[in-house]
């Protein structure tokens, strides 16, 4: 089974560890391992393989590591998103300068991280707040605007309600299915990385251990 | 000269727990019950998580744990090439050396866990055990190597040697020093510094009080794995407080920050080091996921910590906060007076601290703190050091080795030493019983409108186990 960090960024009032949440309760497969407590969360979901001729599902886990959205925290992202396969940027589409935070963020990760294959999602949370005729309109950020600047990045983008959970599965389902396709091509060229793997190693040895070690018998 | 075969001496792993005049070779003396748990709870088939309030199949591979059955296993003929094997790389890593980098020695445990793994595939009875079992006996050798080789990876077991330390485990002594300083620094602050939310206020300091207990107790465990368990259930405890107040779906927006305040109203040593142990020498494979995340964090948390100035905390809406920390100044001023006063002769007679270099200057301030307690260098470990005891005699069987390896001729005999089987069942027992007592008048305070008897049933039901006991607590 493959796995994947995925990292959770956004500003504390944005909902984005909501959207996990209902990732993961809405999901009928009941393979989680949070054991301790909500900032770590993980699910498994299938993925279908379109281009192989397998009709069989390949399961795939996404582990899901949460950040503190508060400014004053802002500092300790580095420590969570090294490493990590995706991150989900979210901001939240009822307030005016949430979207221009998200971009920090995303900056951020593009100048930070420098790996190509880290995928990026833009996420807009709070749907279920606008197009509500009775209530009103509380939409602060155009689709279109968010739309375009993650064209513009590459980023993949949905707009999404944690609250009703419409959009969510889709969003988690399509990181996925890139995730795996960066991995089958990944295996397919293996021979990068072993070059990769094979710097930066202490070079120490001891003699192999022995079952009959002369140092044993002299005493 | 003297000073090294000091430091011979130190290193000898003869010279802890083996008493060399009781070899002992008899199979059922690893026959006691063993708490190795931090939280003590009896033997089971899980580990710091419960299946029955998480209610989730969680794959058993990685929550079975229990080290007398792996003892066990390793006392049967079959295995005997796996005990020479590890007898033979303890030897080699103890003497070859004095002392090892801290990368040299992450390598080299690092391929002797790659190494005897893949024999455990070649003799039984480890041959024919299934994947958790096997994980089992994995864990089990890390525990048994890391017992013995705790105190020359420990960092904090490493100071008298100065400034011939290696780079890394003189900046992890460097580094648990300017956390404590700044926890010093910053002991004060109230949770609304720190963006704990108000509506969290109820009851927060008792549970902190009590994650910083759960996370204390770090210090008392040599294997990787109990270090981290330590961890998980000061953790555990935290979300207790989220579950309380009904925000635990707020994630990590709450969990970091009383993860920080946690550190910071609880004086807890070397936690730094105790990070770096664990991600240097837990096998690699261990730590993924979960523990993985909580580790990070609290690495997070100490680094927070370490960087925080008074202009990142104070706010303009909080005139309050300067008046705070002016006191909390002078106060450490005044404590650091007295402390003066009272270590100066310990610092003009010990001419190695005045020799130690770079970290001199760390130590002149407070000097008092910064000499380990012993509690560090020599961890409790409850039950699991009697077993180590046993296994000890099990692993090094000649008695001349011992007097060999310890060339100051003081490691001998241990007459105080537990050596009889009766004594450490008695010992185990106690040190249980105590740490139960203490569990339940934390538990008790925490929760002052439940009847203590109820408290008292709902450990006994769950076995004293923190984590699951709170859970249900919080769920009355």
């Amino acid at each position: 089974m493959f796995q994947f960090k995925l990292v959770l960024l956004g500003d504390s009032s944005v909902g984005k560890s909501s959207i996990v949440h209902r990732f993961v309760k809405d999901s009928f497969d009941d393979f989680r391992e949070s054991t301790i407590g909500a900032a770590f969360l993980s699910q498994t979901i299938k993925i279908r393989d379109t281009s192989s001729d397998s009709t069989e599902d390949t399961v795939i886990k996404f582990e899901i590591w949460d950040t503190a959205g508060q400014e004053r925290y802002k500092s300790l992202a580095p420590m969570y998103y090294r490493n990590a396969n995706a991150a989900l940027v979210v901001y939240d589409i009822t307030q005016q300068d949430s979207l221009s935070k998200a971009q920090n963020w995303v900056n951020e990760l593009k100048n930070k991280v420098g790996d190509e294959d880290l995928i990026i999602c833009l996420l807009g949370n709070k749907l279920d707040l606008c197009d509500s005729s009775d209530n009103g309109d509380k939409r602060a950020v155009m689709t279109d605007e968010a739309k375009v600047y993650a064209e513009e990045q590459d980023l993949l983008f949905y707009e999404v309600s944690a609250k009703t959970g419409q959009g969510v599965k889709d969003v988690f389902q399509s990181i996925g299915e890139k995730l795996y396709q960066i991995k089958k091509e990944e295996m397919l060229s293996k021979k990068g990385r072993q070059a990769a793997s094979a710097k930066d190693s202490v070079n120490v040895k001891l003699q192999r251990p022995s079952t009959n070690d002369p140092t044993s018998c002299c005493y | 000269m003297s000073r090294q075969n000091d430091v011979l001496k130190e290193f000898d792993p003869l010279q802890q727990n083996t008493d060399s005049e009781h070899v002992v070779k008899q199979t059922e003396s690893v026959g006691i019950r063993v708490h190795d748990k931090p939280d003590c709870r009896a033997q089971e088939k899980s580990k710091y998580d419960e299946p029955d309030t998480s209610g989730e199949a969680t794959s058993d591979v990685e929550t079975f744990y229990d080290f007398q059955l792996f003892a066990k296993q390793l006392q049967e003929p079959s295995a005997e090439p796996i005990i020479k094997y590890s007898k033979s790389f303890l030897r080699n890593f103890q003497t070859q050396r004095l002392l090892w980098t801290a990368r040299e020695q992450q390598k080299l445990i690092n391929d002797f866990k790659i190494f005897i793994y893949d024999k455990f595939l070649e003799y039984e009875p480890f041959k024919s055990l299934d994947a958790i079992m096997l994980r089992n006996a994995q864990e089990g050798i890390e525990k048994l190597i890391m017992g013995k080789l705790h105190n020359k990876c420990f960092s904090p077991c490493l100071k008298s040697l100065g400034s011939n330390l290696d780079e890394e485990h003189k900046q992890d002594l460097i580094d648990d020093k300017s956390l404590q300083n700044k926890v010093e620094e910053f002991k004060f602050i109230k949770p609304a510094d720190l963006d704990i939310d108000d509506s969290l206020s109820d009851r927060l300091d008792t549970f902190v009080k009590f994650s910083g207990k759960e996370l204390n107790k770090i210090n008392r465990f040599k294997a990787p794995r109990d270090k981290m368990i330590c961890i998980l259930n000061s953790c555990k405890v935290i979300f207790g407080i989220l579950r309380h107040h009904t925000v635990e779906e707020k994630g990590a927006d709450n969990f970091i920050p009383i993860l920080i305040y946690t550190i910071l109203k609880n004086n807890i040593q070397a936690l730094g080091s105790n990070v770096k142990y664990i991600e240097r020498f837990r096998y690699e494979e261990f730590i993924r996921g979960e523990a993985s995340y909580y580790l990070n964090s609290l690495q997070a948390a100490i680094n927070f910590i370490v960087t925080l100035e008074k202009s990142s905390l104070s706010t303009d809406h909080d005139s309050s906060f300067e008046d705070r920390y002016q006191e909390n100044q002078s106060t450490i001023q005044q404590e650091t007076n007295d402390d003066d006063k009272a270590s100066r002769d310990d610092i003009l007679s010990s001419e190695d601290y005045e020799h130690n270099g770079a970290l001199d200057h760390q130590h002149k301030r407070n000097n008092k703190s910064t000499l380990p307690s012993d509690y560090i260098l020599h961890p409790l470990d409850n039950a699991a050091n009697a077993v180590m005891q046993k296994f000890n005699e099990l692993l090094f069987v000649s008695k001349h080795e011992n007097r060999e390896h310890s060339n100051s001729g003081s490691g001998s005999n241990h007459p105080d030493q537990l050596n009889d089987n009766e004594n450490v069942e008695q010992l185990a027992k106690k040190l249980q019983e105590q740490e139960q007592r203490n569990t339940l008048e934390t538990l008790q305070a925490m929760f002052p409108e439940m009847d203590d008897a109820i408290i008292e049933d709902v450990c006994i039901a769950k076995k004293y186990r923190v984590g699951a006991t709170v859970d249900v607590l919080l769920s009355l």
